[in-house]
């Protein structure tokens, strides 16, 4: 891990389509020509349970695979925050979903809490699996590490073989998330 | 994973390892596998009962590790390009298998996504198993080939290459990959299939029915002559000295008048390649030798470099107790001192992080 | 001269290492006779197990593959998907099939795996000196049950036609004898019906052939046909138990 490095954790609850954003994200770079290396936690996790994925990005070779401090992270629910917030390096930017965690708690921390109501919108716009997406707009809006339309260019791979509505619906989630802050 | 579109600026393919070395299977021709899910390997039979069905090649989920290997044994013998893979304790349960393999002399890739043990273990990435892959693993004098991938690169380049040199030599290959290699999920090249060889030897001893020609034998029992066995043993051994001569493989990292020489393979050489170029950023002279082979072990080459870096330290990590440790202290008996040779690992699937094996690094400085 | 009877010339030997009374020779020239009279020979590969049938390559003339204790099955289901075309012949004894091979044979069976599967009961392993076998009788003596076998500690010996044929894909199942010579007649028959089977593309077919062990069981030749007729076929009814064509 070096200085240049881009360490990502989204975190939430299994179902919360959390290795799906990832995957996305890793796809994103791919599109960018960037390198990423992503892991997912894997095994004994179970739906509904916490689930975590991890993702480096640089324009370097990425050397270790196991990321030591996250320095950007995605939190889709309350336990997760409570478990991981302080595996995070302090002063990064926190994107939390504050339609399921308390904003009142997260003040106390030493990072960079951004809220966003992700998985209210997601049910405003007919599906509550697309909150993932809408927070990594909120995400790519705040910390601008890619192009919108290299993860919208990654959508398109991450969704391949997919039903094309699901594309589209995600990538409007995408676009909302960019707006909602 | 999806393939790529053709209006993608990179032309690199985004994939999990194990869904890496499924692909690379595909490519190199592999007419048949076997399986039984075990995590962190499943991916891969996920990968290729889709894959499989597509090429109208032979997938089949076996009723146990012991069946999957006799299928494999069995695909081999017909003449057929066949893998099979698993984590820890299944390869345990194959080792039965990979002794008839390596007894009968048959080709095969084995895919070993090494997890913690003993026993049920866990099911992070260990690389406990080093001995049991190196040593032979099942009973009787014999050895497999052992490659170990450190990125999904490799991971797809050498499943490629284990297809060849198997069928080179007629020994089975195993990959041993990892917990982390294997959930590792990076873009690589899916280049197509380069074969090694410019010419693999005829499979004439393969069981086809024996029209027109004498009959085959796979044997695996050898009671006559007398001396049968010993022929064979010896037949094997001849082999086997000249893959040490013909296949070690290594890389090395700043490994040149460094004052501390990391050894790691695997999952680990890439946590230690961290480290070490922090250390070297702080003007520490700090390299990495990293094998490729496990067996052969690159004996070789680490005696060449030990001769480069004369005084250096010797740090071996690993994600065990200590195992590749008796190699390098083997290796380096007469060159360096036993005190000069270190090692930071432990047991039971835990990994080591790039602080971790920084600060390790900066006690063996100030020792 | 006219010849009436040969040796089949699939069999290359002249004689067996089998002990005296032993039934494995038997058998071996009744599968010599049907791969002759089919024509299979060169394009059969076949399983030899382990047990005192593990040697058949000395005595059939044809592909062979010596596989580990039990897994046959495993290994004719990858040759025989490899090769579509091939007839595969799985020989089997009570000990490599009925215990340390169970998984194997079940599960080739429930996935109806395309082969001929000659399995041979004679209630002991032979090759290791007359130990126990999952078809030992009922106050059976063997080296390993010097009291003789009892229910309880040891269970009752499997019946493995009847177990099979619980498998809806198995399709011709049948346990016949060679304790006389119409019994090798009908096992005969039995053999080259699991032969044509797998020929028609049938499916998994079986013939379990009850046979002597005289020296596992430590008796004579005569007293091992005895055994077979007065103790063996009572527990191991013979007959079809399986044909679905």
């Amino acid at each position: 891990m070096t200085d240049s490095e881009i360490n990502i954790m989204i975190a939430g609850f299994g179902g919360q389509g959390v290795i799906l954003a990832g995957n996305v994200l890793a796809y994103a770079c791919v599109d960018a020509g960037k390198n990423v290396c992503a892991m997912a936690s894997y095994g004994a996790e179970v739906r509904g349970g916490t689930a975590k994925a991890l993702i480096s990005i640089s324009d370097h070779e990425i050397d270790s695979p196991v990321i030591e401090m996250p320095n950007l992270a995605i939190i889709m629910n309350a336990p997760s925050f409570i478990k991981y917030i302080d595996t995070i390096k302090p002063g990064s930017p926190v994107i939390v979903n504050s339609s399921l965690i308390n904003m009142d708690k997260t003040t106390t921390t030493k990072h960079d809490i951004v809220g966003v109501d992700a998985t209210n919108f997601a049910i405003k716009m007919g599906n509550i699996k697309v909150a993932n997406i809408i927070m990594l707009g909120a995400m790519i809006k705040k910390t601008h590490i890619l192009e919108p339309q290299s993860v919208v260019n990654g959508m398109k791979r991450a969704f391949y073989k997919g039903k094309k509505g699901l594309y589209y619906i995600n990538e409007s989630a995408f676009r909302a998330g960019y707006e909602l802050i | 994973m999806a393939e790529l579109n053709t209006d993608s600026h990179d032309k690199r393919v985004l994939m999990k390892g194990n869904e890496a070395v499924g692909e690379a299977a595909i490519k190199a021709g592999c007419l048949c596998y076997f399986a039984y899910p075990i995590t962190p390997q499943t991916e891969t039979p996920e990968y290729l009962a889709r894959r499989m069905e597509e090429e109208n090649r032979i997938f089949l989920q076996a009723e146990s590790e012991i069946a999957a290997i006799n299928m494999v044994f069995g695909a081999s013998a017909a003449g057929a390009r066949v893998m099979t893979s698993s984590s820890s304790p299944g390869i345990s349960l194959k080792q039965e298998g990979i002794s008839y393999i390596a007894g009968g002399e048959l080709p095969c890739v084995i895919i070993n996504v090494v997890r913690g043990g003993p026993g049920l273990g866990n099911i992070e990435a260990s690389q406990a198993d080093y001995f049991q892959s190196t040593r032979g693993g099942g009973h009787g004098d014999y050895r497999c080939i052992v490659l170990a991938p450190n990125s999904v690169q490799e991971c797809y380049d050498m499943v490629m290459n284990a297809f060849d040199i198997s069928d080179f030599y007629r020994v089975p290959v195993i990959i041993q990959s990892d917990g982390i290699i294997g959930q590792l999920v990076e873009p690589f090249n899916m280049h197509p299939y380069k074969p090694m060889y410019e010419k693999l030897p005829p499979k004439d001893w393969a069981l086809t029915g024996c029209l027109g020609r004498k009959p085959n034998v796979v044997r695996t029992l050898f009671l006559n002559p007398p001396n049968g066995l010993e022929m064979h043993n010896r037949k094997l051994n001849d082999r086997y000295n000249k893959i040490k001569t013909e296949l070690r493989w290594s890389d090395e990292f700043n490994c040149d008048k460094a004052d501390i020489i990391v050894i790691a393979y695997g999952a680990t050489s890439r946590i230690a390649k961290s480290a070490i170029k922090k250390h070297n950023n702080n003007g520490i002279k700090v390299g990495l030798f990293r094998p490729k082979t496990l067996w052969p072990w690159p004996d070789v080459e680490l005696v060449e470099v030990a001769r480069k870096n004369k005084g250096a330290k010797f740090l071996v990590i690993e994600m065990s107790t200590g195992q590749m440790i008796e190699d390098v202290q083997l290796t380096l008996m007469d060159i360096v001192p036993k005190k000069d040779i270190l090692f930071y690992g432990m047991g039971g699937g835990w990994n080591p992080t790039p602080d971790q094996i920084y600060e390790e690094i900066s006690r063996v400085i100030k020792k | 001269m006219n010849i009436i009877k040969s040796q089949p010339k699939s069999i290359t030997a002249d004689s067996t290492k089998y002990c005296p009374g032993c039934g494995h020779g038997i058998i071996l020239r009744l599968i010599g006779e049907a791969i002759d009279e089919l024509g299979i020979r060169e394009r059969m590969i076949l399983t030899a197990p382990v047990g005192c049938a593990v040697v058949i390559y000395d005595y059939i003339y044809c592909d062979v593959v010596e596989c580990a204790h039990g897994r046959a099955p495993a290994v004719g289901t990858a040759i025989k998907r490899v090769h579509p075309d091939k007839f595969v012949l799985i020989y089997q004894g009570d000990g490599d099939l009925a215990a340390i091979g169970t998984a194997e044979i079940i599960h080739a069976a429930n996935r109806g795996e395309n082969m001929s599967v000659i399995f041979v009961n004679n209630a002991t392993y032979g090759m290791t000196g007359g130990q126990m076998a999952p078809t030992t009788l009922i106050g059976q003596k063997t080296t390993t049950s010097p009291f003789g076998r009892t229910i309880k500690g040891m269970g009752k010996p499997i019946r493995v036609c009847e177990l099979l044929a619980t498998l809806e894909e198995t399709k011709y199942l049948e346990r016949t004898s060679i304790n006389s010579v119409r019994n090798i007649n009908k096992t005969k028959a039995a053999i080259k019906k699991v032969f044509q089977n797998q020929l028609n593309g049938i499916g998994f077919s079986m013939v379990e052939i009850l046979s002597m062990c005289p020296v596992g069981w430590r008796v004579s030749p005569v007293e091992a046909i005895q055994f077979i007729e007065e103790q063996m076929i009572n527990y191991f009814p013979l007959g079809v138990y399986k044909d679905t064509e």
